[in-house]
């Protein structure tokens, strides 16, 4: 089974961490970025110091750098989808499978990942469902405020398939209509974003899931994500920035509290770093 | 393939029970294979002579058996006792091969790890090739067992179980685990999940392959009879319950998640006829009707054959597991043939 990769360089936190991960086990990997530097909302983008991160650690000359023009105008998370099809074609060729793991996304187990991932290939699925620990924000060496069920079980998130078949077509940024082959972290469904009786196909560990830093930023970093991201119009709303600032000023409060919160609940965990750390 | 580098010998068993009217087209379908198989056996039990006398006057390659414990695992295990295949493929008496079948289904032992290999059962439902894909066969991490055998994923998949209409072990490893087991409560329709995660448990490799294709034609619709429906009910989860406790042991993490998971079905069944009582909309936009509200406790009546069920499938999985022994569960040997007029011994094909 032959495994490509595409990323998009936007954002270079944890850039290094999620490459390296998987660098070992792909043929190639497609870094996609806009030539312009420009973001889809149109505001700029650190792309050169990507770039200089993934030279970096190239050293097996797998990846092939591929700019074009995605700051279209349009609604940014069409381009966003736009992107990433032109990537994943690229990446498509000689491969059967494609991961799409976004720059902020950490294998904790890349041998747990690809295990799945062959386990998916010989179900006949299309696309891998790998259940992603969403990192909300560092509250200290070493320790993390994670999204969890009100009661502070481990619960995955789905940011879209994190691998895909060649020739998958993306409907809405990374998500396909393709069959599904779907791990989670418990015999039943764990993400309140998917209905309860969800198929999960295969179980694994937290400590094989993925680790998405998603908005484990520093302040200055997080208000420029907040520009630059697709979903910068729910982001925006000073009232989610104020809340992530009380949140990771107060864990153990926002932990202690979440059973009492119908929407997002948080666990207090220890994560190692690497890969985590300052990012 | 054999050691020698020749395809596997197949013997096909075919358990029936009173339907010559579906035995003779099967056993038609069975003659105009591409590649014959080595062996065909019939194991009869019904009460009556008129299969003996179809397998008589019309396939007389045909080995005809007479099972006297019944239809179902008891009939099945005669079958394959008398099997001299490097391959025992089963067959419903109602099932219609593809002429490419055989072919097909002995294609995926090429590779030695390949312990059985089950085939599409086209039931000629709209929608049913694409029904499933990607959940076919599978025994879910919470204890459930999908089917969608009529699913078509267009290349061969690897499962965890087969369905009981086209199955196919290799002998020497169905030997290896103790043949079919008869302690058992159902009559037939589990046998295919019962030897398949047996199988598995020991490690075994088990494909579903679409190209190897039986037609068999779907049972008439019996919704709206509760009686049945309630019996099925019971049936099914009694059945599954035993054949997980007897392929991996009553303290396998797989059987406390399928009684985990039967409570949680049940609670939500409970949570969705609350929902209904009170009027809350199912879908946006769409409340209940006065009707639906007022019919939505019957539901309720499902949880009773279902918690039955899990009941029975764990006291008869333990007493399976309890009886498990060597001369319990040795395969029969074939029974004397059955008394005919015109034939003394059963014959091979």
């Amino acid at each position: 089974m032959r495994v490509n990769a595409y990323v998009l360089a936007a954002d270079p936190s944890f850039l290094a961490e999620s490459i390296r991960a998987y660098y070992d086990r792909v043929a190639r990997i497609v870094v996609s970025f806009d030539r312009d530097s420009t973001s889809w909302r149109g505001t700029a983008l650190p792309v050169e110091e990507c770039l200089g991160i993934i030279r970096s650690l190239d050293v097996d000359g797998k990846c092939v750098f591929s700019a074009g023009h995605y700051a279209r105008g349009g609604e940014p998370l069409v381009d966003e989808t736009y992107q990433r099809q032109t990537a994943l074609d690229e990446a498509a060729q000689d491969a059967d499978w494609v991961l799409q793991l976004d720059t902020d996304e950490v294998m904790l187990d890349p041998g747990a990942f690809f295990r799945s991932l062959q386990h998916g290939e010989d179900a006949g699925a299309a696309a891998l469902d790998y259940p992603a620990r969403w990192l909300y924000a560092r509250v200290g060496p070493g320790r993390y405020l994670e999204a969890s069920t009100r009661f502070g079980r481990p619960s995955a998130t789905y940011p879209g398939p994190l691998a895909v078949r060649s020739g998958t077509t993306l409907r809405f940024c990374r998500q396909a209509d393709a069959t599904l082959y779907r791990v989670d972290l418990r015999p039943w469904n764990t993400d309140p974003f998917h209905p309860r009786a969800a198929v999960v196909h295969e179980v694994v560990e937290p400590a094989e899931a993925v680790l998405h830093f998603s908005w484990v930023r520093p302040d200055e970093t997080m208000r420029r994500k907040f520009a630059w991201s697709g979903h910068a119009e729910d982001y925006t709303r000073p009232v989610v920035y104020r809340r992530w600032v009380r949140r990771a000023r107060y864990p153990r409060t926002t932990a202690l509290t979440s059973p009492f919160r119908r929407f997002d609940p948080f666990r207090l965990v220890t994560v190692a770093e690497p890969p985590g750390g300052q990012p | 393939m054999t050691p020698g580098g020749q395809p596997p010998s197949v013997t096909v068993v075919i358990s029936t029970h009173a339907r010559p009217q579906h035995l003779g087209p099967c056993l038609d379908h069975v003659s105009r294979l591409h590649t014959p198989p080595a062996q065909v056996i019939v194991v009869d039990s019904s009460p009556d002579d008129r299969t003996a006398g179809l397998v008589d006057d019309h396939f007389p390659t045909v080995t005809y058996l007479r099972s006297d414990v019944g239809p179902g695992t008891g009939a099945r295990q005669i079958g394959f006792a008398a099997a001299v295949g490097d391959v025992v493929a089963f067959l419903d008496d109602d099932a219609l091969v593809d002429p490419a079948w055989l072919d097909e289904l002995v294609a995926p032992y090429d590779d030695p790890a390949v312990v059985g290999v089950g085939g599409r059962v086209d039931h000629d439902l709209a929608g049913e090739r694409s029904a499933g894909l990607g959940q076919i066969g599978r025994l879910l991490p919470n204890g459930h067992l999908t089917g969608n055998f009529g699913a078509d994923p267009g290349r061969a998949v690897v499962v965890d179980h087969l369905s009981s209409a086209s199955m196919s072990f290799r002998r020497s490893d169905l030997r290896s685990i103790g043949g079919l087991l008869g302690n058992a409560p159902w009559s037939g329709s589990c046998e295919g999940a019962d030897l398949s995660l047996r199988l598995r448990a020991a490690g075994g490799r088990l494909v579903f392959t679409p190209h190897a294709v039986v037609a068999q034609p779907a049972p008439p619709s019996r919704a709206g009879n509760e009686r049945f429906d309630h019996r099925r009910c019971y049936r099914a989860r009694r059945d599954h319950v035993v054949a997980l406790v007897r392929a991996f042991g009553p303290r396998a993490p797989v059987v406390r998640r399928i009684v985990v998971t039967t409570v949680r079905d049940d609670l939500d069944l409970v949570l969705a006829v609350v929902r209904t009582l009170v009027g809350r909309p199912s879908s946006p936009g769409v409340s209940p009707t006065v009707h639906q509200r007022l019919r939505a406790p019957a539901t309720l009546v499902r949880i009773g054959p279902e918690t039955a069920g899990l009941v029975a499938g764990l006291i008869s999985g333990l007493v399976a597991a309890v009886r498990r022994s060597p001369s319990e569960v040795r395969t029969p040997t074939a029974p004397p043939p059955r008394p005919r007029v015109d034939a003394a011994a059963p014959r091979r094909g």
